[in-house]
């Protein structure tokens, strides 16, 4: 049994899985018909895409499941070829207790369309040995072939009742004492992702097995949102050297995420004191900083350029004033 | 002696870090087949692999043919050398096992030679292991289609660690913890490279790390006074003769851009500074290392021009701060423990660092009982808990 409660309540029956009923039924005749076409699982992260994959390929293989499972991500494997040559070791060799084997490639929509094209004559090439299961969360951004060949399943976010479904049954098997109305803010906290609320979950039961609100808002609650405000204010300020450690701080102990950062720093810039142009440049920078993230560049390095610009604005802000 | 050599493990139990792997070739060795086939063996330099093997033939008594493939070209040379390692009986019918090492620099045009080591080695009453530094060459593709890999995994630096004080034991050298911790990080997974570091540093292991880091300081403070206080073109070759990774490099001029510029300046040098990280990546990205050079030029002309005016009061540059050490040290690791969670959580590393914060948060308040088994679940190593229980001081 995990330690992790993600892992340890997954879903292990079709049944279990909450808030996804039309295509939880689409699965269920698949795996009783012991035949699937490709299949293209899209939708918001934590919303039951992996899980649902787990479920089938465990009810079609039984305690074989392993050896004819290979689970993938897109995101972490450096570039297509070598996607392509796991797939080729995986599907070289038939599944011993079924017609075919089942590779889930995770986050597809990392991948480039021509590395999208590359993994569509992939896909032909083993479709007599294996089948895939796509996971993504916007089917727009997988190019029409593959979406073609794919029987496309759309998660929907969790709702109210699906998560307090979730909530209650985790409570009843940890020994969870429940406040009143927590589980509306567990649902805001969590906006419908269910590997956040499970984790929350078991963060805040780590410190106290009576579940409050209080508890909740202080596991979620963003306290970097003043340390925020008050960086922005030193570069602003010309301090510079101020802003600078404790943006590297905030990152540190935190481990928060550079692109939470650059949020809530745009999410300032409308409230800042400064001339109104200024304020447009600022927020393109963010932009183009954000940008810069995504496509993997140093959190560090582009944070503390984009409160360089901030520094600057504030230099020019008060030459203007004067 | 070479301590690499000297200290080459004598007995399974002391291959230090492989315990996967070994079992795959412990399997096949105890494997009681007539033909027992051969495994294709690949990992990163200096992580065992050799001494995997050569502990494996002490202990259980084998007597190892060695061929170098590099010598192995065409089919009639294959057939002749192999072919007489793998037909001859062992001198006082000890049992045999034959090494073919550097398989993949085996030309693919010379397809024959190959389809010649697959039928010999389908002769063979004798196990053959086939080490390949990239195992996903094109040239050894058949024969990876017909032999199950084994993969061995780069030794982290507590491996490494723990490799050295063995033979500092063994050499009556006693170094300060912290300088063996340096050599590891030094070595980037290479035991054998880490080795012949501590034998070359010998008893003086202590001065020396710090004359060699020292050394390391002068260069780069040199450097940052050419970047920022030079007036021409010439300044592109300032990094040149600093022995420094590129990232720690940029690390120590973003610590003192501050203290040279001021804001206006500033803004300039971290554009520079952002664009140099920006091509810097794109070199792994699309493994092309000419965007290095433009890095190179971003960091030195770029953040040199960034100026308006030669600045020529006196100006102390910075150490980078123990904060930003630490910022560049838990960079791989928080890679590393993210992939830990993401195999067990079935998912990305990029969705772990979304959930880090929390993921900490449990780490660090579960009872001790449940943390140490989450530890092991995990199988993290020293390094990486202490990531996940770190909390700097405000």
């Amino acid at each position: 049994m995990s330690e992790i409660w993600t892992e340890k309540y997954r879903a292990r029956e079709f049944s279990d899985v909450y808030g996804q009923e039309d295509i939880v039924s689409r699965a269920e005749a698949f795996v009783k018909e012991k035949n699937m076409p490709h299949l293209m699982f899209t939708g918001p992260a934590g919303t039951g895409k992996s899980t649902l994959s787990l479920i089938i390929v465990k009810k079609l293989y039984g305690d074989d499941w392993r050896s004819n499972y290979l689970e993938l991500n897109a995101s972490d494997e450096r570039g297509i070829d070598i996607v392509r040559q796991k797939v080729k070791d995986f599907a070289r060799t038939k599944s011993l207790n079924s017609n075919f084997k089942i590779i889930f490639l995770d986050e597809a929509d990392a991948l480039t369309r021509e590395a999208q094209q590359a993994l569509r004559r992939t896909m032909e090439m083993f479709t007599q040995t294996c089948r895939f299961i796509l996971s993504c969360n916007y089917s727009s951004k997988i190019i029409d072939p593959i979406q073609s060949r794919c029987a496309v399943f759309r998660f929907k976010q969790l709702d109210r009742p699906a998560i307090e479904k979730i909530v209650l049954s985790i409570a009843e098997k940890e020994g969870l004492i429940l406040e009143e109305g927590v589980i509306h803010h567990l649902f805001a906290a969590s906006e419908g992702d269910c590997r956040r609320l499970i984790n929350i979950l078991q963060a805040s039961a780590v410190m106290s097995k009576e579940i409050t609100s209080d508890l909740i808002n202080q596991i979620t609650k963003s306290s970097n949102n003043e340390d925020i405000k008050s960086i922005i204010e030193h570069s602003l300020n010309g301090n510079f050297t101020k802003a600078k450690e404790m943006l590297l701080e905030i990152m540190l102990i935190q481990s928060l995420q550079g692109v939470d950062i650059i949020k809530s720093v745009m999410k300032t810039i409308p409230g800042l004191g400064i001339d109104d142009q200024l304020k447009v440049r600022l927020i393109e920078k963010c932009g183009e900083t954000e940008f810069r993230l995504v496509e993997g560049s140093d959190e560090f390095i582009q944070l503390e350029a984009l409160l360089a610009s901030f520094a600057v604005a504030g230099y020019r802000d008060k030459a203007k004033a004067k | 002696m070479v301590f690499s050599e000297k200290y080459r493990p004598r007995k399974v139990s002391e291959v230090t870090g492989q315990g996967a792997a070994m079992q795959s070739i412990l399997k096949i060795i105890t494997h009681n087949t007539k033909r027992p086939g051969a495994i294709l063996m690949h990992g990163p330099i200096g992580c065992g692999k050799n001494s995997a093997l050569s502990a494996i033939a002490k202990e259980m008594n084998f007597e190892v043919i060695e061929l170098n493939a590099s010598d192995l070209r065409g089919k009639d040379e294959m057939r002749k050398t192999v072919r007489g390692a793998v037909m001859q009986r062992s001198l006082f019918n000890k049992k045999k096992m034959i090494v073919i090492d550097e398989i993949d620099s085996v030309s693919g045009r010379e397809k024959n030679g190959l389809i010649e080591l697959a039928y010999l080695i389908d002769q063979s009453s004798y196990p053959v292991f086939l080490i390949a530094n990239d195992p996903y060459s094109k040239n050894i593709a058949s024969l990876r289609k017909k032999y199950p890999l084994v993969g061995f995994k780069k030794l982290e630096n507590q491996d490494i660690m723990n490799i050295l004080k063995k033979i500092c034991v063994g050499e009556n050298i006693v170094p300060a913890e912290t300088s063996l911790k340096k050599l590891a990080l030094l070595a980037g997974g290479d035991a054998r490279a880490a080795i012949n570091d501590l034998q070359a540093m010998g008893k003086g292991i202590d001065g020396e790390i710090s004359v060699a880091k020292r050394d390391q300081e002068i260069g780069i403070f040199n450097a940052l006074k050419t970047i920022f206080r030079s007036n021409s073109f010439a300044v592109t070759d300032a990094l040149n003769n600093v022995d420094m990774p590129a990232y720690e490099t940029m690390m120590w001029i973003d610590e003192n851009i501050p203290v040279e510029f001021d804001v206006r300046e500033m803004e300039n040098a971290y554009h520079y500074l952002s664009r140099a990280d920006i091509f810097y990546k794109r070199i792994t990205r699309h493994n092309n290392w000419h965007f290095s050079i433009y890095s190179n030029i971003f960091i030195t002309a770029g953040i040199c021009f960034s100026k308006r005016k030669v600045h020529d009061q006196f100006v102390s540059y910075r150490r980078i701060t123990r904060l930003l050490k630490m910022w560049q040290s838990n960079k791989d690791l928080k890679e590393e423990t993210a992939g830990k969670f993401g195999k067990a959580m079935h998912c990305s590393r990029r969705k772990i660092f979304r959930e880090m914060p929390y993921l900490k948060q449990i780490y660090g308040s579960m009872s001790d009982g449940h943390r140490e088994s989450l530890s092991e679940e995990l199988n993290l190593n020293s390094e990486e808990e202490n990531f996940l229980l770190e909390v700097v001081k405000k």
